[in-house]
């Protein structure tokens, strides 16, 4: 028996190539473990009949000595990326039924390195939620529970099944995006390693568009050697996707664990303002102090402009959300709801295709890019934009990296928030500003707050300088106490 | 500059004009919902009347570099049968949707 739960990524990888275990072995552990944790709810498809199939040709291949660098290892995806043959729903009642006939760049890449799919994890419908309660599929349940209790937790969205599936040990692996904090929130939520990279490092061909000039995918992991592993197989330039950069991709594995003496790291002192858990706070003081035993320097800058974040996302998103999801229309492809003509087809598709959160997005997106308030909301937001940005590059003059907690908050209980749209989103108030600079972040756990949950905190760079989150990343990793969940109490 | 310019209030009104546009059929009851809601984000998405943005140019993505351009040339076609494959109605070759002229 393999244990699972003590293992990773690379030391997956290692014991394939040493020949410890073959893939179907491994496979056959993992398709136990998930049948096991069914009361999750974090898997919209499973794929185990082909990724059976793949594991023994994997198995070949390293027998014969040809094996790939990601030969033979289950990953789980986030159901927003196309894969041929396997149904992709976005967990939308709209593409219920959808099978592409092609596949996405990103998974692409990962099978050409011999990885094999295993299943297809949930996520907020069309990837917008905070939680990932909005999935026509229910809501996907966090492995980690409070201290004596007994409450359900949501496993943070809208990434929630990705998040949840690697902190089950389900996959040592999940492929999410991120848009507003969809792969850092969740990930924070549920002790993992979340990235986001620079907007333009990952292909976005053959994702389901949410806000194209924000979404970004990348890798949720155990640990951060893990995350630079993955990015190193996911990065790179893709002539399919417009805004794909033609830049290298850095050999990131060198950068976990040297030495950040000297470096500078910058607080910001408006999240210092910001309504964050006693826990939290504390945590991200810990932290500052992990970095100056490091050697690095400490110095407060100023994001002046991010408390309007927020709301200048949340007219950006829903706009790009509203153009994007025009294409479900009944006619090509997903449900069709009948009409008596065509207008009504259209309506009565979307209207009992989406779910009440998307179909608030796409009309809020409608209504600010509606002839009147284009000028007063939508190009409001993107002027705001400009100055959210702006904001990061002046502090990058100053600083390598900047350092905050990824949430204000742990994981809260399935329907808390649900009735409360702004309560929801504030949970992405430090993600956010991210995403509109397009730079990269990520979510590294780093303690366990009073009530035995999994804080996360997180570390932003320039653009393209994902080396260095590796880099400051392994800070925390490493002087953080212990973040293992005790209880495995979901399996059946 | 810093006013309330915006300030319009959203109606029954506004919500049935927009999901008109929008071409999704909504429920009297989500008509009541939906303008109780998107009426509080707009009022909250007006926070940035606030910042001043005179001489500003307008951000669309993050990216520094203008958008490639490529060859107009044919790289991939002929696939009549996987684009048909997940629609809902079709015919020889064509999506079938409700008669649109009488």
């Amino acid at each position: 028996m393999i244990d699972l739960v003590s293992s990773d990524l690379v030391s997956i990888r290692n014991s394939l190539q040493n020949k410890e275990f073959t893939a179907v072995e491994l496979l056959n552990e993992y398709i136990e473990r998930i049948s096991k944790s069914s009361r999750l709810n974090l898997f919209n498809t499973t794929n185990f009949e082909d990724a059976l199939k793949a594991a023994h040709e994997s198995d070949q291949k390293i027998i014969k000595g040809e094996a790939r660098s990601l030969e033979g290892i289950p990953i789980g995806v986030k159901d927003l990326f196309c894969t041929a043959g396997v149904k992709t729903t976005a967990s939308s009642k709209i593409l219920e039924n959808f099978v592409p006939t092609y596949e996405s760049t990103i998974t692409q890449k990962l099978h050409n390195e011999g990885m094999i799919l295993i299943g297809k994890l949930s996520n907020d419908e069309f990837a917008m939620g905070s939680s990932n309660e909005t999935s026509s599929s229910g809501p996907a349940v966090n492995p980690w529970k409070e201290i004596n209790s007994d409450k359900e937790l949501v496993p943070g969205g809208s990434s929630g099944g990705s998040s949840g599936a690697v902190a089950a040990s389900l996959c040592p692996l999940a492929i999410a995006t991120d848009t507003g904090g969809s792969i850092r929130q969740p990930a924070a939520f549920t002790g993992t390693v979340g990235l986001k990279p620079t907007y333009g490092r990952c292909s976005r061909w053959g994702i389901v568009a949410f806000a194209s000039s924000l979404d970004q995918a990348g890798p949720i992991t155990k640990t951060i050697a893990d995350s630079a592993l993955a990015l190193k197989y996911m990065a790179g330039y893709d002539e399919k996707d417009s805004t794909s950069a033609d830049i290298d991709v850095e050999d990131y594995e060198q950068s976990i664990g040297k030495s950040i003496k000297g470096m500078t790291i910058g607080v910001p002192k408006e999240y210092e303002e910001l309504d964050l858990e006693d826990d939290i706070k504390q945590n991200w003081e810990d932290a500052i102090n992990w970095y100056k035993s490091a050697g690095a320097r400490i110095v407060s800058i100023s994001l002046p402009h991010s408390k309007y974040a927020l709301p200048a996302y949340y007219i950006i998103a829903p706009a790009e959300a509203s153009s994007n999801l025009a294409r479900y229309d009944g006619v090509k492809y997903g449900s069709r709801i009948k009409g008596d003509d065509l207008d009504d087809l259209y309506k009565n598709t979307r209207g009992l295709g989406f779910g009440a959160e998307v179909k608030r997005r796409i009309l809020i997106g409608t209504y600010v890019l509606s002839a009147g308030y284009y000028d007063a909301y939508y190009l409001k937001a993107q002027k705001v934009r400009r100055l959210i940005h702006k904001d990061f590059v002046e502090a990058f003059e100053k600083v390598d990296a900047i350092v905050t907690p990824t949430t204000p908050t742990t994981a809260f209980g399935i329907g808390e928030n649900l009735s409360d749209p702004l309560k929801m989103y504030s949970n992405d108030i430090l993600t956010v500003p991210v995403n509109l600079a397009g730079l990269p972040a990520i979510s590294i756990p780093s303690g366990l707050d009073r009530k035995g949950l999994p804080m996360g905190i997180q570390i932003v760079t320039n653009h393209f300088n994902e080396g260095k989150l590796f880099q400051f990343g392994s800070v925390v990793e490493k002087s953080r106490s212990s973040i293992k969940n005790q209880s495995e109490w979901w399996l059946i | 500059m810093v006013s309330k310019i915006n300030n319009m209030t959203i109606t029954k009104d506004t919500i049935l004009k927009i999901s008109n546009l929008a071409k999704i059929s909504i429920t009297d009851q989500e008509v009541e919902k939906l303008e109780s809601e998107i009426s509080t984000i707009i009022s909250w998405v007006d926070a940035l009347n606030e910042v001043d943005t005179e001489n500003v140019t307008p951000m669309s993505n993050s990216l520094t570099n203008t958008l490639r351009m490529r060859e107009d040339l044919v790289t991939d076609g002929n696939k009549v049968s996987d684009i048909l494959s997940n629609s809902p109605a079709d015919d020889e070759n064509f999506f079938v949707v409700p008669k649109v002229i009488e």
